[in-house]
């Protein structure tokens, strides 16, 4: 069932498919996006890292376990007798998002920002360290969208920004997934 | 100067306007010293549109005179549309705004034509800012005696306590007779007083002496921003100026120096006067060149993306091959890379920075901002953005009335012209792309602010610098853009409900295919990303039901 789950679009409206039975795609060029997520499935450092996506599943699922929450409620104070009111602001001040999450499950993995993903990987991005930066990157690759729509493959690599006369030591490499996972409870550090 | 003198005709009837999105329409038209308005009372619904002048780029006019022909002509008149054209004279003008839109205005009447034609030339390129209209704007739910602006940097100074026991607020430029695009107040190392710091103008270009732009909490490492130092092709030196730079990393074992120049470029501004910091008398910086394009090279890459992007051939080579050649996504990638390398240089490596071009007031507040906001969470809320455009953009001296003079479309001569503004917009976006729920506002605010730096009825882009701004009275007779963004009904537009607040750094990727061209500026008027619109707008509000249903049944569920 949970498989279904992630396949399923959650912006998908039947009401819109009988609003516009004939779907017509746009073919002017700047329409064309290329499928990033398709032809670099395994490059994590190119993927954007928080997704809208997840986000928006795990609100619906709140939003569901919240109204069920209420309803339940709801049920409990008819039967004692007492007639629910209905309020439409929230009695206490509303707390923060932090304090809220607290009360629900850990948060899931897309929030991660920035970290390494995995000890592996750490170690593979530290020999990659010292050979070509981006900076070198930027005038290699004279054609931007191009190369974008074309694409060649390229290895995930660290993001580094320039040379830094490898004083971006091991350890400092290796600390930031244990940030994140103080940060977040229980992170997977999977993308 | 009475604007009346331009304008011979005021009012014309009968006019059709034809605009990206909507369906013609014919209406009555009539310019004003400031604005174009089109009344529409068609059908029974009144549409209105209001156009600013400034806002207009360039106009092309063409006039028929069918008066001699119009027997022959009388069925040709009749346009696609199905709006018919008047047999007789008439004329079309072509109006292509500074926000990209082109409109289209049929005016019955060559003579009505030419001189509606006249008054917009004139009209939209005033000369004396005291004209423009932010000095005449009044809103009905605003007062003139509103505070002005979100911040100063007396109080930014104030509030962060933790920049007291190293660093001072100089007011040494209070009547900006030391340097004439810096605000009153700057942020200097305690050790550096006064005479030092008029003595450090005089080596900088500009005035442009190194002063603090941004202080990282979690190491105490700061950026600085400057200009280049005059130097000189005789290699003067100013001990003053090494001092200052001293004080700076003292206590750390070095400090970086980004150049937004190549090597070649710093050493070919030798010639000039300019210069840069040689390794002898600054010996415990470490220089790193990144080449940053700015000026005209900026502006034609302007030109050339907005001419592919209104190219009608649907060509897809010819698409890619120009949006390959105007290079507006390399500027972005350049931008995006050299503010995550002083980013890394302050956060991971543990250094101060200090930041220069060469006049300071361009790259060198291009990644200042942006590396900010990688770092700082408090740059990322609605009011934390606004307040770093405001302290980094706006006091620190950008010239907005120079480079947002004209855009992509203007057929006039090209000054100072540079689209760096729209530049940092565009890398804001981006990040926005990568990090959807680590910024606190919407692309709709970077829409809004991408139009108000062209033209806009505030009087917050005003002018080039504070000095320009106190001497025409900016603050007292205008109204604050700023202010206006976070009244309560304009701030839910503009900020983003999926907003978390994180204290981690956000590193974007820089590889090109993580980089996108901002369709929802470039590509605003056309229309198919209606659609896409669309879906962003069911997921706000999705986002913000769920959001209100889950806080409301919070406490019930504790």
């Amino acid at each position: 069932m949970s498989e279904r789950e992630n396949y399923l679009n959650p912006f998908y409206s039947p009401a819109y498919s009988k609003a516009h039975p004939v779907l017509q795609p746009s073919t002017l060029p700047y329409h064309f996006k290329f499928w990033r997520n398709m032809y670099h499935q395994f490059d994590r450092s190119m993927h954007p890292r928080q997704s809208i996506l997840k986000t928006v599943l795990n609100l619906r699922e709140e939003g569901r376990k919240a109204e069920s929450a209420l309803q339940a409620l709801e049920n409990r104070l008819l039967q004692l007798g007492v007639t629910p009111v209905v309020t439409s602001d929230p009695p206490a001040p509303p707390p923060t998002r932090d304090q809220h999450c607290n009360t629900l499950p850990a948060r899931p993995d897309s929030l991660i920002l920035g970290a390494p993903i995995n000890h592996k990987e750490v170690e593979r991005q530290e020999e990659e360290f010292d050979q070509e930066e981006v900076g070198e990157e930027a005038t290699e690759s004279t054609d931007t969208e191009r190369s974008v729509e074309g694409s060649s493959g390229t290895d995930s690599r660290k993001q580094s920004y320039g040379e830094l006369d490898g004083t971006y030591s091991s350890e400092l490499a290796k600390e930031e997934p244990a940030a994140v996972s103080l940060e977040f409870g229980v992170a997977r550090m999977t993308c | 100067m009475e604007f009346s003198e331009h304008i011979k005709t005021a009012n014309v009837e009968d006019v059709v306007l034809r605009q990206p999105l909507h369906p013609p329409g014919r209406g009555t038209l009539c310019i004003t010293g400031h604005h174009l308005l089109f009344s529409d009372r068609e059908e029974g619904s009144w549409r209105q549109v209001l156009l600013l002048l400034r806002n207009i780029d360039a106009i092309e006019k063409s006039v028929e005179n069918l008066l001699t022909c119009s027997g022959l002509f009388s069925n040709a008149g009749l346009s696609q549309s199905g709006v018919s054209r008047l047999p007789g004279s008439s004329g079309t003008i072509t109006i292509k705004c500074k926000d990209l839109r082109v409109l289209q205005l049929d005016i019955p009447g060559m003579e009505e034509c030419l001189n509606i034609a006249r008054s917009i030339e004139t009209l939209s390129c005033l000369d004396s800012m005291s004209e423009l209209y932010p000095f005449f704007y009044r809103p009905s739910n605003a007062s003139l005696r509103d505070q002005w602006g979100l911040s100063s940097l007396e109080r930014h100074y104030s509030q962060m306590k933790e920049l007291h026991d190293r660093w001072r607020l100089s007011t040494v430029n209070r009547d900006f007779s030391v340097c004439p695009s810096y605000p009153q107040a700057v942020i200097v190392p305690k050790s550096t007083d006064d005479d030092m710091l008029e003595k450090v103008a005089k080596f900088r270009q500009g005035g442009r002496f190194p002063v603090l732009c941004y202080y990282h909490k979690k190491n105490g490492m700061v950026i600085m921003r400057s200009s280049q130092p005059l130097t000189g092709a005789n290699r003067k030196r100013c001990r003053e100026d090494e001092q200052l730079l001293q004080a700076v990393i003292d206590g750390s074992d070095k400090g970086y120096i980004i150049d937004t120049r190549s090597s070649q470029q710093a050493l070919q501004a030798r010639m000039t006067g300019g210069g840069l910091e040689s390794k002898s008398c600054y010996s415990s910086w470490k220089r790193l060149q990144r080449q940053m394009e700015r000026g005209k090279a900026l502006q034609e890459s302007l030109i050339k993306l907005v001419e592919a992007c209104g190219d009608e051939s649907n060509n897809m080579d010819r698409w890619l091959s120009k949006l390959e050649n105007s290079k507006w996504l390399s500027h972005v990638q350049t931008a995006l890379s050299t503010a995550g390398l002083l980013a890394e240089c302050v956060e991971r490596d543990g250094h101060s920075v200090l930041v220069h071009g060469s006049e300071g007031t361009d790259s060198t507040l291009l990644i200042s901002t942006l590396a900010q906001l990688i770092m700082d969470p408090s740059c990322r809320t609605l009011e934390g953005f606004l307040t770093l455009l405001e302290r980094e953009w706006v006091q620190a001296g950008h010239p907005f009335q120079q480079r947002c003079a004209h855009s992509a479309h203007s057929h006039a001569r090209l000054q100072q012209e540079s689209p760096v503004f729209l530049l940092l917009l565009d890398c804001v976006w981006q990040l926005w792309r990568q990090f959807p729920l680590a910024l606190g506002f919407s692309e709709a605010l970077l829409l809004r602010l991408a139009t108000e730096a062209y033209a806009s009825d505030y009087g917050t882009f005003l002018g080039n610098n504070q000095q320009e701004r106190c001497a025409l009275g900016v603050k007292e007779n205008t109204y604050c853009l700023f202010q206006a963004l976070l009244r309560p009904r304009e701030r839910d537009c503009y900020s983003n409900p999926l907003y978390e607040h994180t204290e981690l750094a956000i590193w974007p990727s820089v590889h090109p295919q993580s980089l996108q061209l901002w369709r929802g500026f470039f590509l605003r008027w056309t229309p198919q990303t209606h659609h896409l619109e669309e879906a962003q707008e069911e997921i706000r509000n999705m986002v913000i039901e769920w959001g209100k249903l889950a806080l409301s049944s919070c406490p019930a569920s504790t």
